[in-house]
Parts: C-alpha cells; structure tokens; sequence
C-alpha cells in the first residue's frame, strides 16, 4: 500500500537564486547544524558555508528584511554561512536566530519539513498536512481530523480493529499504521460511510448490532469494506471476516444479520 | 412513605403499547453507528492537559526516594504531583463492597500492592506523548517486599503483610487475611450428618479481568471560583456528591457530564477506583486551574480482577432422592459464595463461608459479579446429578423454591398475595423451553457414554438460577418534563450499553400513550446531579426505575387529558383559549400514539400539540410519588437456565461449544432486542470466564503476562460455532413493577463455570479448574 511520499518543493533556495542571478559563487560548504527546539526536539538543519570569489557581490537576506548587498573588497573573499530552516526554508546567519525563528513559529508544529508533508483524503476531501514520523494513522484521525469514531481497546497492540478505517478500498488497522506512510492515499471512516448514508447504518441500528457501542464503528467499517470487494458474502465469509473485530459486550451473533440484509439476502 | 412491593408487581403493563415490542429503534442505535457517540476518552477542549499515572513494575514495593527534577524540566511538563504532596497524600476512600469499612484506598499511594499499580506520581503535560516520556524520566529507589499472587502462600501462618498501607493495623486476625465470616440458614452440620450421603467438591477459579473496552479516563476542568465540570467514567454519578462531603469541591459548583461508556460491566472496582479516581482528577485540575485536564489509566482494563478468583469447597448432604438436604460451601475468595442457592432453592440448611485473603494481584472489580455464587449452584447441582446417576435438570427442580421455601409454600404465598400468574411455576417452564432448544432429552446421556462418529465425545451441560434484581430503593430523582408534544426523561445515568435509554423510553410511552418516537431519554447531564437515575446503570437499574417511569408517565397522561377539557386562560385583554374537547370529562378521553380521542367515539380525535399547546409540563420521582420499597423481597421467583452442548477432543483437550441455549424469565420484557442482547451478550462473556479467559502470572515477579487482548482470551466471532439460542420468559413474577428484574448481570455469571459439567458429561472426569483450558482437560484426562 506505501507510496512514495508525494514531496511539495520547498520555496526557492538562495543557491537557486543566486545561480539565476548570475552570481557566481566561489566555493560553498553544506553541512548539518543542530539545534534542541523549545519542545525538547533536537532539530537538524542544513548550515551552508559560502566563500565569495574576489570581486563578487553576495546578496543576503533576513527574513522580512530588505536584501542587504554585500560587496566584496578587491581582493577579500568573504565567508558567509547560511542555517536553513527545515520547514519553510527561510535562512539565517546565526543558528540561535534560526532557534528563535523556530520555537516561535514552527514549536509545537515540530518536523514540519517537506518530508512530513503528506496529502490525505479523508472521507472524500483532500487534506495536506505535516505529520510526525512516529505517529500512527490513528492519533492523526483524531487529532488532527477529530474523527472520534477512530477508536483504542487494545492499548494500540493491533489486536482489536476498533481503529480500523478503509485505506484504497483495504481495511487496515490504522494504530499499527504510520500515517505518514499513508500519503496520497484515500481514506473512509465511519464518519463518511454514514455521510454516504450508506445502508449499513441502518442495518446495524435496526438489528441491534451495538450495546455499549465502542467497537461499533470498527465493525461497520470492516462490514463496508467486505461488502466493497464481495458483495454477495456467505455467512461463513463474513463471520471470518469480522472476526478481527472484537466485541467486549459479544454483539457477535447480530453482525451477519445486518450485513446479510445489506447484501440482499434477507 | 414506604409500602409493600406486591402493590406494584400487580401492574400489568398498557395491551398494545411499546412495552415488549419489538423492532422499536433503539434511542443510542444512531449516535454508536455513525460514531456520533461521544465517550470520555473522545472529549477534546481547548489547551487541555493529559495527566498519566507511574505504574509499579513491582508486585509489591515502597518508594524510598523518588528524584522528579529530570522530568520536570522536561518542556511540555505543567505538573508533577507526588505522592507525599499534602495535596494528594490524605485523599482515600473507604472501601465497600465486598467488605465494608474494612480498608482504605489511597488515590495515589506511595505503595505498589500489585504489578501496573497506579500510584506513586502523577504527571500533567501538553500530551499523552510528553507524559509517558517524563514518566521515563523520573527516577526511584524501590525497597521491594516479599509478595504473594495465591492465596494459600498469603493465608500461611507467618507470611509477610501485603497490602498492608490498605489494611488498617491492627491487622485483622490472619495477618493478610481481610474477612473470615460466614453466614447460616438452618442447622448444616445436622442435615450433613443425617444424609444418605455427603458429597464433596473443590474448584479452582483463576484471575479474569474485565478487558473493558474504554480505559479508565476523567476529564475534569477546575476554573477560577472554584467551578468544576467532569466528564466521568464511572457507573455511579455521584461523585461529586462525595467530593462536596470530602470537602474537596462545592457542590452546586460542579457539574458531572457522564458520555457513553465503553464497556465497563459495572466496574465498581472494589477499591472504588472509579470514584477515587474522579477524586484524583479534581486535585490534578486544582493544580492547574484554568485548563482541562485528562488523567488517564491506560491499562485500566487490564488491571482490575474479577471478584470470582479463588478456590471453592463444598460439602453437600444429599438424600437418595436427589433432594439437598444442606450445603456447607466455602470460597476462598472475596465472596460468600452460597447465598444465590439459598435464594433459588428450597435448601434449608446453609453454611457460606468466606475467608479473603488478599494476593498482590489487581484490585478486585465488580465486573457482572455474582460468578462466584453460579459456580456454587453449577457445582452443587451437577455433582449431586453425578453422584446419584441423575438428570440435572430434575435434580435442580427436586430443590426448586426459594429461601429455603418450596414451590408448594411459594404458590400458596403468590396466591395470597394477589401475585401475577401466581401458578406459573417459572422454573418448569424455563427447563420446559430450554431443554426443547437443545433436545435434551434426547441428547443427555449418562457420563462419557457418547463418542461421535469424528473421534470426539459429546457432552451436555445445565446449570441454573434465579434472575436478580436490581435494588429496592427506587425513589432515586428522575424526572419528567413535556413540551410541544415531546417528552423529556430526566435524570442522569451511567450508559453502558443496555438499551436503557429505550427501556425507559417505552415504559413512559406505553403509561402516557404518547409514540415511543415522541419521548425521549437524556442522561448525559443533571444539574446539580438533581436527577440521578437508580444505580448502577446496567439493567438491574432499569429495572429499579422501571415505578418512577410508570408513575410519572401517569401523572403526564392525567395533566395532557385535563389540558384536553380545560379552557385556558387567554392573554391579557384576550378572550380563553377553548377546550380542546368542550363540553368533555377526563374519563372520556385517553391517548394513544400522541393522539387524545374520545372513548366512545376514536375519531374525534386530536394531536396533543393542538390539545397542550404551548403549555409545559414537569414532573419529579419524588419520595412523596414513588416510595420506597419497606418490605424485603420475599422470594425470587423468576428462574433461568443454561444448556450447551460440546465436542471434548480427548487428544488436544480442546472444547468446542457447539449450541448453547439460555432461557430467562425476566418477568416482564420491556425491550426484548435488549433482553436479548443481555443474554447472549451476558452468555457468551461467561462461556468465555469458563473456557478461556485466565490472566497468567510470572511466580517469580508477580508480572502479568498476557494482560492484553492478544493473549488474554475473550471470545471473537469465530468462538461459536452456532449464534446462542436465547429464549425470554414471562411470568410476571418478579417483584418490581410489571413484575419485571433485571438480566444482564445474571446472564454474565450463569454460564462461566458450565464448561465443566459439560466436559464432565463429555468424558467422566472432571476437570474443576476454570477456565477449563486443553492443558486442565488433559490432565483430568490422566494425559497431562
């Protein structure tokens, strides 16, 4: 199911400015630079060390700053180093400014860099938003989307499907899931399905597939996503299925009802 | 105002109404389908914190000295609350069930009693993510102590304390044991003494848990002037009300929101972990007045244990007959495990004793409890049947009665006392219905008789009890109110999943007349906690409500048919308002689906829009409206029973069920899908409390080793081969309105020993370890 992440180029960079400036650059060093942010994230940006040739002018610039030229003497070089910011990729002259330019307006938001950037579509509409790397699918739905169907009886041991949403038509179980594997890839939730006025709502409603209703969501979204490749179940077919879903209160024996209904056998 | 409960078990519910009707919508059937439903765990405000617990690693351990800097200094950390702070150190409750008064719980404890014990320090961070790392970050010196994990090491003379900052010093007599008690019916030792025979039995149950479903989580929001709102996952609602006593909170500035729970069956931890733990949250969001705060037990559903763990002895004086003369049984355990046989028997002579020793295994939590008391009944029935080569079935119905009553005595009483049907015997027709479901008598067949045609041996099993109600007390305030032709249920309750809310919402439609579309139900909130529903919240506490609704809903019906013949007074300057049936008395009218009509003529009739207008309505359960019951329940008269077949593979051990049946009489349905959702719900939970579900211990630490639904055993889709065959019954004879009880509870408890009659009947040999795993059937095989 992985994608290539879908990469968004990151605004112009000042060796691309300068090169189509025409300036020629003497000689330039790339290198790493680290920072610990406010949150306690330990940041790593490009440091980029330029030596001007003789004679040649270099153009720095400060965020929101009117350009600064900078003419060399005759016969000086002058070394300028550059810290690029990872996520917007503005630069500064001092590692403590990019800091500061970071806690403030990047700090919370941390690893926002290009490449936790993804595109997800979630029910239907397409979203673009930085994700940490470390974050499942699940806590992004949540979190980010505020899709509370989404839900946790296992502790995110994988064992439950009560997480499970439909990603390109699979059901998957989106705690075990990094979401910023997930990039480009469409996504459906209960929330959608019921949007969608799909049947199976309610079918389950009117068997009385739910009791407490904590697992209820996983549960259709699994249904959904049977009935999506097969949809004329047996049911065998759909007690295997589901059996990945677990039932606390044991509603089990009324799923294959609803679902059947759905499918049209009843 | 107190009066006698036979008044209203004589009510006889509306003909034609939503009372036992099925296909009903259920109320919450919108909000769980669509993920709508909103529980704890979802409640998201702005800038709220998360709170986490320390958990020990030990299974009993003191903190010597615990170093928070690191953890502090960690960005993101807003708190960390110790457990010697002054805040904390003092908050406690006395614990109750099941042993009142008889020890303290610390909220958070500088004392570990079992392995993944909450305690010790609390951190508030930005997120849960934030929390977990400054939990890694906190260092401590333990002193770990000598631990025991069963209860025969815990009960030696001469063993170390555990638990000893819950138990009060002095100690109880027995170092580490909490109770030593006993109740007794009738003479035991005699009616032993004078039978044809005394047969005994030993059974060993092992650690479940409730493996719940929404982990243990309160959000509570402290503002400035000292207002409090909580969002709570607890069964009772009162805790503010406890708070306001404890000092802690003022209680007209809290208000407690109780969301949808998630699977929790009670949960009523015996250390009250969920009131406590509401306690805690409030002190936590003192701290840091001003945001919300989510303190969160992430494996709370792991680490709590179901009362029935421990060891139980019976001794039972038989005649020749099959009848039971007396019964001595013992638990070694938290409970008193023979009080249930005394109420579903004409048994005359008990003897229930209890000793509880506490083991540094989880706190003991009210999951559906009463599994102790069902394993006695399965034991004593199914040992005497085998002992004296006899059906079960008819040795249950030779000791049929109730508090030592025979049906005889009971007929007569019910006879007297104007009861419903009062010669239904409903134990005949619960064992009538349930062994035609199962074919009984033409499958039961003498022990390890019936080997099947794929090697396996087929075997039968029964068991049996009464269905329980709920409590007496039923005046707890609910309310009523109506407007623009809706009604409004009053009144707050814990929503765990039992349709409660349509239960409820069909009673005031059938006594009122109104549509059940046009009532109903809101529970999330009550101000000032004023309208509590009875608790707990499962269907014992509907069935405890069940008086106030039909009363309430009464006094609508009467004030909708006055508004019907009464002229309102018009606006000022303005003429009246007519009657809506001029010229009309009460008792000409009544209502049906939100209609007023005229008796002796249907079709005159009118919406009750046109007829109540903009007028409102409010009613209270007062004490004055629904009195308390005075009088103790005399007997308990609604029986259930349980059948299922299995293949026993004497090769593996392995146990499949193959049907099951369960009858219930619930006296009165009033939902039956939720009735049934009771039973096979509560049913296959016990089948898997019989045959698979064991929390497993590391002897060495004391570590709980399959404490998550990977390796803890609860029953999926593919553990049933067939659906449970459910079957409702109704003899009207319970004791509360209608002459409803409750199920859900029972239902839980009846089936989780039954697995070992079965096997018994499948192979000769009982195996009298529950859960009745392939290791435990092959050694009582002899193969293991």
């Amino acid at each position: 199911m992985s994608e290539e992440i879908k990469k968004i180029p990151r605004t112009i960079s000042r060796r691309e400015f300068l090169r189509d400036a025409g300036i020629v650059v003497g000689g330039t060093a790339v290198g790493s630079a680290f920072f610990l942010s406010a949150c306690g994230e330990e940041v790593e940006v490009t440091k980029t060390v330029t030596t001007t040739a003789p004679g040649s002018t270099v153009t720095t610039t400060a965020p929101g700053a009117t350009s600064i030229v900078t003419k060399t003497a005759a016969d000086n070089t002058v070394t300028v180093t550059k810290y690029t910011c990872p996520v917007d990729g503005l630069e500064f002259d001092s590692l403590e400014a990019l800091k500061a330019h970071y806690d403030e307006v990047h700090d919370g938001v941390a690893s926002e860099s290009s490449d936790n950037l993804i595109n997800l579509t979630v029910n239907g509409i397409t979203h673009q938003l930085y994700v940490k790397p470390n974050h499942s699918l699940r806590d992004v739905l949540r979190n980010e989307f505020g899709l509370t169907s989404i839900k946790d009886m296992c502790v995110g041991h994988g064992a439950c499907g009560s997480c499970s949403v439909i990603v390109n038509g699979r059901p998957i179980l989106s705690c075990m899931t990094l979401a910023i594997e997930c990039s480009g890839a469409d996504i459906q939730t209960v929330e959608g399905i019921a949007a969608a006025n799909h049947p199976l709502i309610e079918a389950y409603i009117k068997h009385f597939c739910m009791q407490c209703g904590y697992c209820t969501p996983g549960f259709i979204v699994t249904a959904k996503a049977l009935l999506d490749h097969n949809q004329n179940p047996s049911e065998a077919e759909i007690r295997d299925a589901l059996s990945g879903n677990l039932c606390r209160c044991a509603t089990y024996q009324k799923h294959p009802l609803a679902i059947l209904e759905v499918a049209g056998k009843l | 105002m107190t009066f006698d409960p036979a008044a209203r078990q004589k009510w006889v519910p509306p003909a034609d109404s939503p009372i036992g009707k099925r296909g009903l919508r259920p109320k919450d059937g919108h909000d769980k389908a669509t993920g709508e439903a909103m529980y704890v765990q979802d409640i998201s405000l702005p800038r709220m914190l998360y709170a986490k617990f320390l958990r020990s690693p030990y299974s009993q351990a003191d903190i010597k000295n615990m170093d928070t800097s690191k953890a502090a200094k960690l960005p993101g950390v807003i708190d960390i609350l110790r457990y010697d702070d002054p805040d904390i150190k003092d908050i406690k409750r006395a614990g109750s069930d099941p042993a009142p008064g008889s020890y303290t719980i610390y909220g958070l404890p500088g004392t570990a009693d079992h392995y993944n014990h909450p305690m010790g320090v609390i951190v508030t961070a930005e997120s849960e993510e934030i929390c977990d790392e400054a939990l890694r970050l906190i260092d401590i010196e333990w002193e770990e102590k000598q631990f025991y994990v069963e209860p025969e090491e815990s009960m030696k003379s001469g063993a170390a304390d555990i638990w000893y900052n819950t138990l009060p010093y002095p100690r109880p007599p027995g170092g580490n044991i909490i109770r030593d008690d006993q109740i007794a019916y009738g003479d035991t030792a005699k009616a032993l003494e004078t039978s044809y025979k005394v047969i005994q039995a030993r059974i060993k149950r092992e650690e479940t848990t409730p493996a719940g479903v929404e982990p243990q989580c309160c959000v509570a929001y402290y503002k400035k002037d000292g207002y409090l709102d909580l969002w709570i996952k607890c069964q009772p609602t009162n805790a503010a009300t406890e708070m306001a006593g404890l000092g802690l909170v003022d209680f007209v500035k809290v208000t407690t929101r109780v969301p949808y729970q998630g699977g929790w069956f009670g949960g009523i931890s015996w250390l009250h972990w969920n009131n406590l733990f509401i306690y805690v949250a409030t002190v936590v969001a003192k701290r840091v007045e001003g945001r919300p705060v989510k303190l969160i037990y992430d494996e709370s559903n792991f680490y709590n244990m179901g009362d029935e763990y421990g060891i139980f002895e019976f001794k039972i004086g038989v005649s020749e007959n099959g009848k039971i003369n007396g019964v001595e049984g013992t638990m070694i355990g938290c409970r008193e495990p023979m009080n249930k046989l005394y109420k579903t028997s004409n048994i005359k002579n008990i003897l229930s004793k209890r000793i509880w020793p506490f083991v540094n295994r989880n706190n003991y939590c009210c999951f559906r409890h009463g599994v102790c008391e069902c394993t006695a009944i399965d034991t004593v029935t199914n040992y005497v049947a085998a002992e004296l080569n006899m059906d079960p079935t008819e040795v249950c119905l030779i000791n049929d009665g109730s508090n030592g009553d025979d049906w005889e005595t009971i007929k007569q009483w019910r006879i007297d006392n104007g009861w419903q049907n009062p010669e239904v015997r409903s134990m005949e027709e619960v064992l009538r219905i349930g062994k035609a479901a199962i074919d009984w008598d033409n499958k039961w067949h003498q022990p390890g008789t019936l080997k099947l045609p794929n090697g396996k041996m087929h075997g039968l099993g029964f068991t049996h009890c009464y269905v329980w109600h709920g409590v007496a007390n039923t005046n707890r305030g609910a309310g009523l109110s109506y407007s623009g032709g809706v009604a409004y249920i009053r009144g707050q309750f814990s929503d765990i999943g039992v349709n409660a809310a349509s239960a409820r919402a069909a009673t005031v439609a059938a006594e009122s007349g109104l549509r059940y579309d046009d009532v109903t139900c809101r529970h999330f909130e009550s101000e000032l906690q004023r309208y509590a529903h009875s608790q707990p919240g499962g269907s014992l506490g509907t069935e405890s409500n069940t008086p106030q609704m039909v009363l309430m809903a009464r006094e609508l019906k009467k004030w909708i048919l006055q508004q019907a013949v009464t002229e309102a007074p018009g606006r000022p300057g303005a003429p009246p308002t007519p009657a809506a049936f001029p010229g009309k008395k009460v008792n000409e009218l009544d209502i049906k689906d939100s209609y007023v009509f005229e008796i002796s003529n249907p079709t005159n009739k009118k919406h009750i829009n046109e007829v109540t207008k903009t007028s409102t309505y409010h009613v209270d359960a007062s004490a004055d409206l629904v009195p308390d019951h005075a009088v103790p329940y005399k007997y308990y008269m609604c029986k259930q029973a349980a059948f299922i077949e299995v293949e026993v593979d004497t090769d593996t051990g392995h146990v499949d069920i193959v049907n099951t049946a369960i009858v219930n009489d619930v006296g009165t349905v009033i939902s039956p899908e939720g009735v049934e959702g009771q039973q096979y719900g509560g049913g296959t939970m016990a089948l898997g409390k019989s045959l698979t579900e064991e929390i497993i211990r590391d002897p060495q630490t004391g570590v709980a080793l399959n404490a998550n639904l990977l390796g803890y055993g609860i029953f999926t889709m593919a553990d049933l081969d067939k659906p449970i065959d459910c079957h409702q019954v109704e003899t009207r004879g319970g004791n509360n309105a209608y002459g409803v009880t409750g199920i859900g509870e029972s239902l839980g408890c009846l089936l989780a020993a039954l697995t070992n009659a079965a096997i018994y009947n499948a192979t000769g040999k009982w195996v009298n370890h529950i859960p009745t795993t392939p290791v435990r059937v092959l050694k009582a095989l002899g193969k293991g």
